[in-house]
């Protein structure tokens, strides 16, 4: 089945129909070719995490369209790996090991992975809960990587990595094969341009501009 | 999940409910769970209910804030009246030409009335009032308990800090749910019993970090509480204080 992610005017209200209900975004129209970098970028409060949400199949929007191929994107979430602003949230295993696991029975693939991310072999026995921050993110993004999904969703991935860290996650994401997709969202087009070949900006949940990166 | 129950979340909205001052809401509920406590007969449990009905009108809370209780509860709920059915007691019904004793389940269903009446005794509270006045309002209230040299300030501190983590907490618990439907279903050691206590395990370890931060916000900030100048109590308080007293007060006499 056809990985194409295509958005038609989408739009999601969180907590709809409560008294707390607040509009995320709107009338978003996106076509992202299987292969395709993309980075979408905005402001705090501009909608990308909910963006990054909907393609990743974690939300279904309350207006519009989101597939993949000709099914709607949350019916084929497991095809896609997505990975959150707060990466502890995602590492539901006790060690990096069983962590890794759980994405990828191959053990060679597994260690390519972490090495990718900077983490050597005896990496692999540590305690998810004594790792930093920055490497939470990288521990969540080696599984992604060692698990072959079609289509990434990275929200936020350079948020708590330290120069070298960046530096291996676009190397990471570069060695990626070119059929896969890859989706940015970042407030910061500087550091994460290198991640993408197609910038979209968000404003006010509404997708303002669409063209190639500078 | 958690964040579907709306606990502590203010609705925007004009009534004498709003306008009562938190010290009030706060002690009215506390003397109202007292009594309930002190007796929870069926009757005073649907005196409770049907003061709740009052209260959301009064409130001017609007049918969108009605909690989704999580279904975990509800499965937990109707595990706990299966053992009410297994544990029997009077009276007997005889189902299929088998004496089953429903007195657990009576016991158990009395049981979620009261507790059931006090959350949503407390959601009214959430619902009715700002986040940031019920520290101060039971900083108010506590201030008696000095006398006693018990730590009302460190506390009352620690009462600001968890009143400002729990929403943050029910995200955090919402979204790990959220990832957790993203991962790869498998077999072998990766059963959905496993990720079950993984989940948990996920959850505890995030509810754990926000403890951990809320020990060292009280330990950097120290026992200091920032003094509030409350407002003075007006109709609104009297029309509640007078609800309450008239709703302590059936419960006692009935």
């Amino acid at each position: 089945m056809s990985h194409e992610l295509r958005l038609v005017g989408v739009g999601l209200e969180h907590g709809r129909g409560t008294p707390w209900a607040h509009r995320a975004l709107t009338g978003i129209d996106l076509a992202i070719a299987p292969g395709e970098r993309v980075l979408v970028v905005g402001t705090n409060g501009s909608g990308k995490s909910t963006l990054a949400w909907i393609l990743g199949g974690l939300l279904r929007p309350t207006e519009g369209m989101a597939t993949m191929g000709s099914v709607a994107i949350a019916d084929r979430k497991a095809e896609i790996g997505l990975l959150v602003q707060h990466a502890r949230l995602q590492l539901l295993r006790p060690t990096v090991n069983e962590e890794m696991k759980a994405f990828c029975d191959d053990g060679g693939a597994r260690l390519e992975a972490l090495a990718r991310m900077g983490f050597s072999v005896s990496d692999v026995w540590r305690r998810i809960d004594d790792l930093s921050i920055g490497q939470q993110r990288r521990i969540a993004l080696a599984a992604q990587l060692a698990r072959r999904s079609p289509v990434l969703v990275l929200d936020e991935p350079m948020a708590g990595l330290d120069r070298r860290a960046r530096a291996a996650l676009v190397e990471a994401v570069a060695a990626l094969p070119a059929s896969t997709t890859v989706v940015t969202v970042t407030h910061d087009l500087a550091d994460s341009a290198p991640l993408g070949d197609q910038v979209v900006e968000l404003r006010d949940g509404t997708l303002i501009t669409d063209g190639a990166a500078s | 999940m958690i964040a579907g129950l709306h606990l502590l979340r203010y609705v925007d909205v004009e009534s004498v409910l709003h306008r009562a001052d938190a010290r009030t809401k706060v002690a009215c509920l506390t003397g109202t769970i007292f009594a309930l406590s002190f007796d929870p007969s069926w009757t005073t449990v649907g005196l409770v209910w049907a003061a709740l009905v009052v209260l959301v009108l009064a409130g001017r809370i609007p049918r969108g804030a009605r909690p989704r209780p999580p279904r975990l509860l509800l499965y937990a709920m109707a595990l706990a009246l299966f053992f009410g059915v297994l544990a029997g007691g009077e009276p007997n019904v005889e189902i299929l030409g088998r004496p089953i004793g429903l007195g657990g389940v009576r016991a158990q269903l009395r049981f979620f009335g009261v507790g059931l009446a006090m959350l949503a005794l407390a959601l009214v509270i959430g619902w009715t009032t700002r986040l940031g006045d019920l520290p101060a309002a039971a900083a108010w209230l506590l201030a008696p308990l000095r006398w006693l040299r018990l730590p009302i300030d460190d506390l009352v501190a620690a009462l600001t800090l968890a009143v400002r983590c729990l929403p943050l907490m029910a995200d955090e618990i919402a979204t790990t749910a959220s990832l957790w439907s993203l991962r790869p279903k498998r077999g072998r050691d990766h059963s959905r019993m496993v990720e079950a206590v993984d989940f948990v395990a996920t959850a505890t370890s995030g509810a754990t970090r926000r403890a951990v931060e809320l020990g060292e916000a009280v330990a950097n900030r120290g026992p200091v509480v920032v003094p509030v100048r409350h407002g003075r109590f007006g109709v609104a308080d009297l029309i509640v204080v007078g609800f309450t007293a008239a709703l302590i007060g059936a419960i006692v006499v009935l």
